[in-house]
């Protein structure tokens, strides 16, 4: 279990760029699993995870895993255990791959670090560039490499020396679209396989998605909500949290037509339904997302060129934000689906809880990722 | 002057007895500037602690006192009634008018250049690497050997180049703190001032030599850590 009860009064550190507030988190985290801390910039992400790396001193509170405290503001003379007596790996913003190593040695860094000689050391990051898929580029300096194999240049460095505790600062952020969308997949299932207790920090809620087994989300430098996907997508408890996380989000198996054209749309088929996607040229399980202002409402089945149309009741019409222009509307359908259209709109259709309405969206409208 | 007869000159025991003290001297004290001056340094560039204006000042103090006031405070601090002097005494050592004098006044007027340039160097280390190496299990020492020394090298080895050049040319404080004595004491410089005063055909001679070494030392030193040279800097940092 990783235990953590930190304070932090950030603003007497008269240098940073949010000052003004104080960073007060309390959370536990079952071994072996992902937590995703979301939040807007400035809400105290990066701090969070220096505190538990080591790489700063909270003002109070208590830092544990798994019986062994790291640090402990009550214990006599004060428990503390800095960074490089942590079994952590920290993957930052960018990455910091030491620019006078080949990529090789910023893997081996770790284990010689614990006084390994630098031959074993090699011999042991050699499997790592290998199931990170950068053994060819092992000689290299990390600035001859794109950001996508800087990326797994720095997972792998942080997984050589096996930590019980992986840190990870946004490791996607520093990543164009097209090579996050490639990245993040292999990033999830090297956290899976690693099987080691993970904190990851981000902004996109996409992102705390895909990858919290459990989402916590910070705000202002307090946790507002922590718990599973599922309950975060169902019972958002702060307009935040709603808004972050407004999206549909479905995992299933993707399926194409024997016969059909090449460039036809594909199926999903998940537990609680089928969805029309376009062709990602994917196989397997997939994610689908789609977001709440692509799906239509009728009173009446649609004709045109909508290929997901569901019928369903709906359940809930809340205000988003509270006294905004839109309104979230959540259909009982199969799939369930969440939906934003302007209060205009609401009010000229006249939803309201109980009323039978169709959902429409079109395949386009649905992002499809591993 | 004919260059026959300067290069007949410049092989002159007096001459290369001049020059190998001063090579010896400067090499030593540039040495011992990098030992003292490392540590300093870090501690500039990596730390907030009280005092630290203080020890910044004091480290730049040789820059700017006139050198012979450094050679005086010196002799003050390692003459028989001074704090070092006394304990040294105690031990049964001099220093001084010996050689080691000559590598002490060096090294002190040295000392700032190094410094100066090493905490610059040290400081521009982003502190990203730094933390990384920690959170990769090396502690400080480990994490400054591997990550920052390498890292802030070339503007450690231009402090280096600076103090060396710096202790080449020292007169003031040396003449103060260790005398003239040919052979012990007497730097290239010394030798210099001295022969100005009864051969000015012997001083210009020197004059060349001193020149003609320092320039080359200054060129081979620039192409080292550029050009085709950076490659083989960079080659040495990777290992």
């Amino acid at each position: 279990m990783l235990s953590v009860r930190v304070n932090k009064d950030r603003s007497a550190k008269g240098g940073t760029p949010h000052p003004g507030f104080a960073l007060d988190v309390h959370l536990e985290q079952e071994e072996g699993r992902t937590l995703v801390v979301v939040g807007e910039s400035g809400a105290g992400k990066t701090t969070l995870l220096r505190l538990l790396a080591g790489l700063e001193v909270p003002d109070g509170g208590r830092i544990a895993l798994g019986g062994e405290t790291w640090f402990d503001a009550d214990a006599p003379g004060r428990a503390w255990r800095p960074a490089w007596a942590r079994p952590v790996g920290y993957v930052g913003q960018d990455y910091a791959l030491f620019p006078h190593l080949t990529v090789r040695d910023n893997v081996a860094f770790g284990l010689a670090a614990r006084g390994w000689r630098a031959g074993a050391a090699r011999e042991r990051a050699a499997p790592l560039l290998t199931r990170f898929g950068i053994a060819d580029l092992a000689g290299r300096s990390p600035r001859e490499l794109s950001g996508g194999q800087q990326q797994r240049a720095a997972l792998a460095r942080a997984l050589a020396t096996e930590p019980r505790l992986l840190l990870l600062d946004e490791p996607l952020s520093a990543l164009d679209q097209g090579t996050r969308q490639e990245v993040r997949g292999e990033l999830r299932d090297a956290l899976a396989r690693s099987g080691c207790t993970a904190v990851y920090v981000t902004h996109e809620p996409l992102e705390a998605l895909l990858f919290g087994d459990r989402i916590a989300v910070l705000e202002a430098g307090r946790l507002t909500q922590i718990g599973d996907r599922e309950e975060l997508l169902r019972r958002p408890r702060s307009p935040y949290v709603a808004s972050l996380l407004g999206a549909n989000l479905f995992r299933g198996t993707l399926t194409r037509d024997p016969g059909a054209p090449t460039g036809s749309p594909a199926r999903v088929e998940t537990p609680q339904g089928s969805l029309v996607v376009p062709d990602p040229g994917l196989s397997g399980e997939v994610y689908v997302s789609v977001s709440p202002r692509d799906i239509t409402l009728y009173l009446a089945p649609p004709v045109g060129s909508a290929q997901n149309i569901f019928h369903g009741e709906i359940v809930e019409v809340v205000p988003q934000p509270p006294d905004g222009e839109r309104v979230r509307v959540v259909v009982r359908s199969r799939p369930p689906l969440v939906t934003e259209v302007t209060r205009t709109a609401a009010r000229a259709l006249n939803l309201a809880p109980g009323t039978w309405v169709y959902a429409g969206f079109k395949a386009t409208g649905a992002a499809v990722y591993r | 002057m004919p260059p026959l007869e300067l290069a007949r000159r410049a092989l002159s025991p007096p001459v290369t007895q001049a020059l190998r003290l001063s090579l010896v001297t400067s090499v030593s004290a540039t040495l011992a500037v990098a030992v003292i001056g490392l540590p300093v340094a870090y501690l500039l560039a990596t730390r907030e602690f009280p005092g630290r204006r203080v020890l910044e000042t004091l480290v730049e103090m040789p820059m700017v006192i006139p050198p012979t006031v450094a050679g005086v405070g010196l002799l003050l601090a390692f003459g028989r009634a001074g704090l070092a002097g006394g304990a040294l005494g105690a031990l049964g050592l001099s220093i001084p008018f010996t050689t080691m004098a000559v590598v002490i006044a060096e090294a002190f007027v040295g000392l700032p250049f190094f410094v100066t340039a090493a905490t610059a160097g040290l400081r521009e280390v982003e502190p990203k690497y730094r933390e990384a190496a920690f959170t990769l299990g090396a502690a400080p020492p480990y994490a400054f050997r591997r990550v920052l020394l390498p890292l802030a090298l070339p503007s450690i080895l231009a402090g280096g180049v600076m103090t060396w050049a710096r202790a080449l040319g020292e007169f003031g404080a040396t003449i103060t703190f260790a005398g003239n004595l040919p052979g012990r004491t007497q730097t290239l410089p010394l030798a210099v001032y001295i022969a100005l005063q009864t051969d000015l055909q012997a001083a210009v001679a020197l004059s060349v030599i001193l020149l003609i070494f320092s320039f080359s030392l200054l060129l081979i030193f620039r192409s080292l850590s550029s050009g085709t040279g950076g490659t083989w800097f960079r080659a040495q940092r990777t290992r």
